[in-house]
């Protein structure tokens, strides 16, 4: 009897558990949804609904560039998902990628001992951690990503902080996101307290607030404006752009961290960017990355 | 009695200039909406040094609500203190340094600089507080529609 009333409370309790973790994520769910909903709708067939989504795109290049009907895990690849052009030249580059002396490195840098003995790899015991960052640290009640957990690693090891946007920082990145690829592992952003919702919804404001003397949000680009065309580029859209990171970038000529680019896109807006630890630029971070949870981590990449 | 007038009557006015000045450091994204970017950032009107003067007044606020406007690798405030120094010097232009501090190719004449730093400062903290009301308009499945 009192076997079966610990069991049935056991049972109660952790059901309560569950519907109440499943309940802090509700919010960011229904976003996700929503957006997969909106993209497929996009770029179900552009030429057929340009009116509607793509009113300035000539009809050329609707028809002769922008692929249709792409589905939610197409979208994984950024705006090679749907770029004609832009895949050709992406391929190219890949039969040689630039990265992978970067993926060495950091191999080599995640078993390299600090003065202490130490290394990267205690501190990382699985480097298949790519999609779990950003996360929410419950003890403190913050986001951490995944730059800030490295430097928090390195330096509580006696050792001088990392640049936080190139260099070492990326190098390791590369190393982890590879073999979070190799091990065919996916995002994985958890939501499970009204902490962390409102640490989602933070990152949701700032990313759909108009700011800068331009007068632009992130979503005016990656959401309304994915898959229009700014000079020759097209622009890419939210879902998935959390997944290659870090990227080399024909521009930077070398290896960024996502916070690198993110700081580039503030900046473009118009206005004065978040430094990339900042609690504002990990909150960002940390609502794009739910926006592609479930799709493969496919870093480190390359773009323009 | 007249002592207990006279404390009161001071006291009123004693406050009423720290709200005043307090104000000044203190200006909201909400108060920012209500004033009139022609009218505080006119230097005909005001003349450059009071123009500046709200300039860093509004860009002290802005930067202190993390909206701080950057054009071209250059900060608000660095373009405050380039013309500041245009103003000390009576320089004809001024060429302000960028975000890490190196000198720039810009250049601008002074009264210009001064009324785009005002604009630039008032102007952020009244995006800020649109912004608030409006941000749920670009989400698909909230505001979007589409």
């Amino acid at each position: 009897m009192l076997l079966k009333i610990v069991k049935t409370s056991a049972l109660v309790a952790l059901t309560a558990c569950t519907l109440s973790a499943n309940s802090f994520n509700a919010q960011a769910e229904k976003d996700k949804v929503e957006l997969i909903k909106y993209f497929e709708a996009k770029f179900a067939d552009p030429e057929k609904n340009a009116a509607n989504f793509f009113p300035y795109s000539t009809e050329d290049e609707l028809k002769n560039n922008i692929k249709k009907g792409i589905k939610h895990m197409d979208f994984g690849i950024g705006n090679y998902a749907f770029n004609k052009a832009g895949i050709e030249t992406y391929e190219e580059i890949n039969e040689m990628p630039p990265y992978e002396d970067a993926i060495d490195a950091g191999a080599k840098l995640y078993e390299k001992k600090f003065a202490n003995g130490n290394s990267l790899s205690i501190c990382f015991p699985d480097p298949t951690i790519g999609g779990d960052y950003p996360m929410f640290d419950e003890s403190t009640k913050s986001v951490v990503s995944l730059t800030q957990a490295v430097n928090d690693c390195v330096t509580s090891n006696g050792e001088k902080k990392w640049n936080e946007k190139k260099g070492d920082m990326a190098s390791f990145q590369a190393f982890i996101a590879n073999s979070t690829k190799e091990a065919e592992k996916k995002v994985n952003i958890k939501i499970e307290s009204a902490e962390a919702a409102a640490a989602y919804e933070r990152g949701k404001e700032f990313y759909y607030t108009q700011r800068g003397y331009l007068n632009l949000s992130c979503a005016t680009c990656h959401v309304q404006g994915a898959g229009k065309r700014v000079r020759n580029e097209s622009l890419s859209q939210l879902l998935g752009h959390t997944t290659h990171f870090p990227v080399y970038r024909l521009k930077w000529q070398g290896l960024g961290t996502l916070e690198r680019r993110m700081e580039g896109c503030v900046k473009d807006q118009g206005q004065n960017p978040p430094k990339p630890s900042s609690v504002t630029m990990k909150e960002l971070l940390y609502f794009m990355a739910y926006m592609s949870n479930g799709m493969a981590v496919d870093g480190p990449d390359i773009r323009k | 009695m007249k002592k207990i007038y006279t404390l009161a009557i001071t006291s009123i006015v004693a406050f009423s200039l720290a709200g005043c000045m307090g104000g000044s450091d203190s200006l909201t994204p909400a108060a920012a909406t209500k004033m009139d970017l022609k009218e505080v950032c006119n230097i005909d009107k005001l003349g450059i040094d009071a123009v500046l003067a709200n300039a860093k007044m509004y860009n002290t606020a802005a930067k202190k609500e993390k909206v701080e406007f950057r054009r071209l690798g250059v900060n608000n405030s660095d373009l405050i203190i380039a013309t500041e120094e245009a103003i000390k010097t009576n320089a004809k232009t001024v060429t302000p340094k960028n975000f890490k501090g190196k000198a720039t190719k810009d250049k601008f004449p002074v009264a210009y600089a001064a009324h785009r730093a005002c604009i630039f400062g008032l102007n952020a903290l009244q995006q800020k507080h649109e912004g608030k009301s409006t941000w749920r308009l670009a989400i698909p499945g909230d505001g979007f529609k589409y």
